[in-house]
């Protein structure tokens, strides 16, 4: 607001602006100290070399021309788009057979519902050591069922792939919150459209493709963001049961900005990196937006 | 969907309608019987690793390398829980998990209200435009973060202590003042308004006539704080240093890396890491429900 | 206010207690600290390191009695120094930290540790020359020392005799008056060892090259590795020695693969496993390359094996015997607070009375010159290992040891995944690492 506007308002909306931002000081000073400000420090850290305990040296583009040239950075990337691509559609299809399983007027749904959603916030932590349980070679539950069903005895975190897909199943059992979700979307649908479409003639799998998930496209879109801003940000797994390994397949991006934050003490490689991932986290909203704009419905039919 | 076809009226022959009724009726229970089963094994698929968490909690060290592995305990070690308690210094974590948790949950409550009220239930010139660029920064993920607020953190001192995860969510966040705001939206302009028009300061008005409708959503909010809290992992991994001072996530992978632990002492403390976030679900899960339609409110 | 229900009111309260119990947790702990005490963070946390860092600090508590030391374990792994650095930056570090030696110069770089060469001239200019020369080389950066050598250690071969003779092997074949075997040897021995059991995993191996100490470094120093050019101020990774070190361990995998051994690991030796349950003890695993330290466990947890020590395999018959060492030292980071008193237990505990200690707790060797030809400190095997000293290397103190030992065996692991050729995964090595050393050119090294 400029002072010239604030004049030309009246005494009554002159007393609500200074109180509207009153009330909303907490978060205008969270938003410059714990946002802005670092925001705009990582980046001029980002173009230094610095450790923390010495002062930083002015580098100019190093830090990014090495982060092109790091091998470390692009397995990296790798790592975290593999689980972002086996996890984020895994999750929403998952997510919309249990949603649709559970729309179906069964009386007892709400037992479902409890033990589909319970999982879902449960600490990490302790899902990822007894996933470290279940999936010992010799005496998991895991490796039993697979070994009865023929595959071979392997400890699947010794693998580069296997160790990054027993990640994926894990994030799955997170599905519980999205089928909710998804449930609160199917029941939005009028049964209208579905009776209009039924006179017509229309299968169930028509009314499925044409009705149900273009009405569900909005939750759909939301459950892609917020996934992939997770999986943008994965490491907690990796960190309690791999370690990143084995031979680097699973070190999440994160998980090496973190690495070459706290481990190595290169804050200012680190600080690249996490302009990096800012901008890679900015282009994919930006590019699920223009997909949004073709295929997401928002129209509510009254 | 609903379960049975309305018959059309009545000129057609009867025993044709029945017919048709009958094998629409046999589709639609071969249907939810398919459903049932299919959701009964997802169910108990989706619970395998709290079961096995709590089995293996109760197996003797020699029943955990038996295979195949026996799902349930050949003998009840109940033990395992009170050797848990002590090996570990589980007291201490549960505590900081506590005190951290409640904290949090405080100034998550106190200041995402406060600034909700503000976007929501006071006019203001530039509020909307405000509001959008809270929006915005919904989308500036935290690894951009970390580092310089860690050195903010360490030129105050703040570093080995709670303060860096206690103080920020005093500062409100943009998802849970949206999620407030689209709440409080839903009060009658009109309500407040009476009660400025009586005289009643704002802080009364939040108080008085907003807190008492906004109870479920703030309920909400608490709830989601309090699990975000009691699972983070991350910060007190950056911020703890000392042993005494760690919560039950990083004090529990960190025990394991320094100390030899067998796992069914490992999942015994897990199980009763685990078991607030349970009860918390199970006494407060109308909430759970109430969120999700709250969140999906666009 | 009326608050209606009870259970609501309870809630409350409690909340107002945790709220006035808030600040008195979040006390710097700093502010209640006694201004002679010293604390000692040490990585050393299996039952035989805690127990030999506690002898030390008693003992050292003993003859000074006014200072007291607050030991303080913490997990680590070699090169890991996370808390370290988090700690030190955020004020809330150590007094003195145990150290591996070859990170010495790269963490001296950054700035994390105090230069100790005032103190060292102010109390005893002759310090330096109490300590192996090796190890007091691994201490200096820029010429100065910045930290106090403990321990040295060697890598041997060791080979479990029951296991041999029961495959069909004279255990004599191995025995060092021989010399050190062949890798071919080596070879011919596993492969009668190696068993597979009915669900066709194995359950008696022979021998894993890149188990325990069989790091790359380990077989490239068989191979006479330099691993760095002084003069381009440039690491060599992709050096012959460190090819053929990986092409040894990519021809072992025929005989069994990385999946292979793996599950044989998880089943014998797991991760969390105590450490009485090592693969080599329980008779699963015939020969092992590794260091003196092993021998302390055995005599812990595995007293009636039947076992003899040798020189490490190396490529080409009659070589002559090699072995590398490393070890541990005590360094004084930024930020330390009482640095006389600090000085005073470095000095004892790098020192002989803290070394002599160690020594006879872990069977590590020391670094203290004088120790060394005490015949009492090196009962039966450790005499072996102490004869070893004299054909050992070390690693040299370049700058980026942390990352380079972490991409060497990065390598090694893609290389038996069969993910990379050795020239190419070592390229990477080079690619990954040479950046960074690239900073500290020129480096002011003595060879």
């Amino acid at each position: 607001m400029r002072a010239s506007n604030f004049h030309r308002l009246n005494r009554r909306e002159r007393s609500h602006l200074i109180k509207g931002l009153l009330f909303i000081s907490p978060w205008l000073v969270g938003l410059l100290v714990f946002t802005i400000y670092p925001f705009l420090y990582s980046i001029v850290i980002s173009f230094t070399r610095y450790s923390g305990f010495l002062p930083p040296i002015w580098l100019g583009w190093q830090n990014y021309q090495r982060m092109f040239h790091d091998a470390l950075v692009w397995q990296s990337l790798y790592n975290t788009f593999f689980y972002a691509v086996f996890a984020i559609p895994l999750g929403v299809i998952v997510a919309i057979i249990l949603a649709l399983a559970m729309n179906r007027q069964l009386y007892e749904v709400a037992v479902y519902r409890t033990a589909l959603y319970l999982p879902s916030i449960l600490p990490l932590f302790a899902l990822s050591l007894v996933t470290l349980v279940l999936i010992s070679p010799q005496y998991g539950l895991v490796s039993y069922v697979l070994t009865a069903l023929g595959f071979p005895q392997m400890d699947y975190l010794s693998d580069q792939n296997t160790a990054k897909l027993v990640i994926v199943a894990l994030a799955q059992l997170g599905a519980g919150n999205a089928a909710l979700i998804f449930l609160a979307g199917l029941r939005a649908i009028p049964q209208t459209l579905y009776d209009a479409a039924r006179i017509d003639g229309a299968s169930r799998l028509r009314c499925f493709w044409s009705i149900t998930l273009p009405m569900l496209s909005p939750v759909i879109l939301y459950n892609i963001i917020t996934g992939l801003s997770a999986a943008l940000q994965v490491f907690q797994q990796a960190f309690i049961m791999t370690g990143g390994g084995p031979a680097h397949g699973t070190l999440f991006f994160f998980y090496y900005l973190y690495n070459s934050a706290f481990a190595y003490a290169q804050l200012g490689y680190a600080s690249a990196l996490a302009v990096f991932l800012f901008v890679i986290g900015v282009v994919m909203a930006l590019v699920l937006y223009a997909i949004a704009q073709r295929f997401v419905n928002y129209e509510q039919v009254s | 969907m609903k379960g049975t076809i309305d018959a059309p009226v009545s000129t057609i022959k009867p025993k044709a309608v029945k017919r048709r009724h009958i094998i629409a009726l046999m589709h639609n229970l071969a249907g939810q019987i398919i459903t049932r089963i299919f959701l009964i094994a997802m169910s108990l698929l989706f619970l395998v690793p709290l079961y096995w968490m709590l089995i293996t909690a109760l197996k003797s060290t020699p029943e955990l390398t038996i295979f195949p592995p026996t799902f349930w305990p050949l003998h009840i070690q109940w033990s395992n829980f009170i050797q848990a308690y002590t090996y570990i210094s589980f007291g201490t974590y549960f505590v900081n998990s506590v005190v951290i948790t409640a904290l949090v949950v405080i100034g998550t409550v106190l200041s995402n209200l406060v600034v909700a009220y503000g976007f929501a239930c006071i006019r203001w010139p530039g509020r909307d435009q405000i509001f959008y660029l809270l929006i915005a920064t919904l989308f500036i993920p935290l690894p951009i973060a970390i580092i310089p607020l860690f050195d903010l953190f360490a030129s105050l001192h703040w570093i080995n202590t709670f303060l860096p995860l206690v103080v920020p969510p005093f500062f409100a966040s943009a998802f849970y003042v949206f999620l407030l705001r689209q709440f409080l939206l839903q009060t009658p302009y009109e309500l407040i308004e009476a009660a400025r028009i009586d005289g009643a300061s704002e802080l009364q008005i939040l108080w008085r006539v907003i807190v008492p409708i906004a109870r479920p959503a703030i309920a909400v909010v608490a709830i989601f704080a309090a699990i975000g809290a009691w699972n983070d992992f991350t910060g007190p991994l950056i911020y703890l240093q000392d042993d005494s001072l760690r919560t039950l996530a990083v004090g529990l992978v960190f025990f394991r890396s320094t100390h030899d632990i067998q796992f069914n002492l490992l999942m015994a403390a897990s199980l009763m890491s685990v078991l607030p976030v349970i009860i918390l679900f199970l006494v407060f899960q109308r909430f759970f429900v109430r969120a999700v339609t709250l969140g999906s409110i666009r | 206010m009326r608050v209606r229900s009870s259970t609501a009111r309870s809630l409350l309260v409690v909340f107002l207690l945790l709220f006035i119990a808030a600040p008195l947790t979040a006390c710097r702990l700093g502010r209640l600290r006694n201004p002679r005490e010293v604390v000692y963070w040490t990585t050393d946390t299996s039952d035989i390191g805690v127990r030999a860092e506690k002898a030390v600090v008693r003992a050292f508590e003993q003859a000074n009695p006014d200072i007291h030391v607050r030991l303080v374990f913490i997990p680590g792994g070699t090169g890991n120094d996370t808390m370290l650095l988090t700690a030190v930056r955020g004020g809330t570090g150590p007094d003195v930290s145990r150290m591996d030696r070859f990170e010495i110069s790269q963490m001296a770089a950054i700035g994390l540790l105090e230069d100790l060469k005032p103190l060292i001239e102010k109390h005893e200019p002759h310090l330096p020359d109490h300590y192996l020369p090796f190890a007091w080389q691994e201490t200096l950066y820029k010429g100065d020392p910045y930290a106090l050598p403990t321990n040295t250690d060697a890598r041997a071969l060791l080979y479990n005799k029951d296991m041999l003779r029961a495959a069909g092997v004279d255990p004599t074949v191995l025995d060092p008056v021989h010399g050190p075997p062949t890798f071919e040897t080596i070879k011919r021995i596993a492969l009668k060892v190696n068993h597979l059991n009915t669900r066709g995993s194995f359950d008696r191996v022979g021998f894993i090259p890149w188990y325990d100490q069989g790091f790359p470094t380990t077989w490239a120093m068989a191979y006479g590795a330099r691993f760095y050019n002084l003069a381009a101020c440039a690491i060599t990774p992709t050096e012959p020695a460190m090819q053929h070190s990986l092409q040894f361990t990519y021809d072992w995998t025929s005989i069994m693969n990385w999946n292979q051994v793996s599950a044989f690991l998880e089943t014998f030796q797991p991760d969390n496993a105590p450490p009485s349950q090592n693969a080599f003890f329980s008779g699963q695993m015939a020969m092992v390359a590794a260091g003196n330290w092993f021998l302390q466990n055995i005599q812990e947890y595995a007293p009636g094996l039947h076992y003899g020590v040798t020189y490490l395999p190396v490529p080409y018959a009659s070589q002559a015997p090699y072995t590398w060492s490393g070890g541990f030292s005590l360094v004084m980071p930024k930020g330390a607070h009482n640095i006389e008193d600090t000085y005073r237990f470095m000095r004892f505990a790098a020192g002989p009375e803290g070394q002599r200690i160690f020594t006879r707790e872990t069977s590590n060797l020391p670094t203290w010159n004088e120790l060394l030809s005490d015949r009492s400190l090196f009962p039966s095997n450790n005499a072996f290992f102490a004869h070893l000293l004299k054909f050992s290397r070390s690693r040299p103190p370049l700058p980026v040891w942390s990352a380079l030992w972490d991409e060497l065996g990065t390598a090694q692991e893609r290389v038996i995944l069969h993910e990379a050729s050795p020239e190419r995964a070592l390229q990477a090595v080079y690619q990954q690492v040479q950046p960074q050393l690239q900073q500290y050119c020129p480096l002011t090294l003595t060879p």
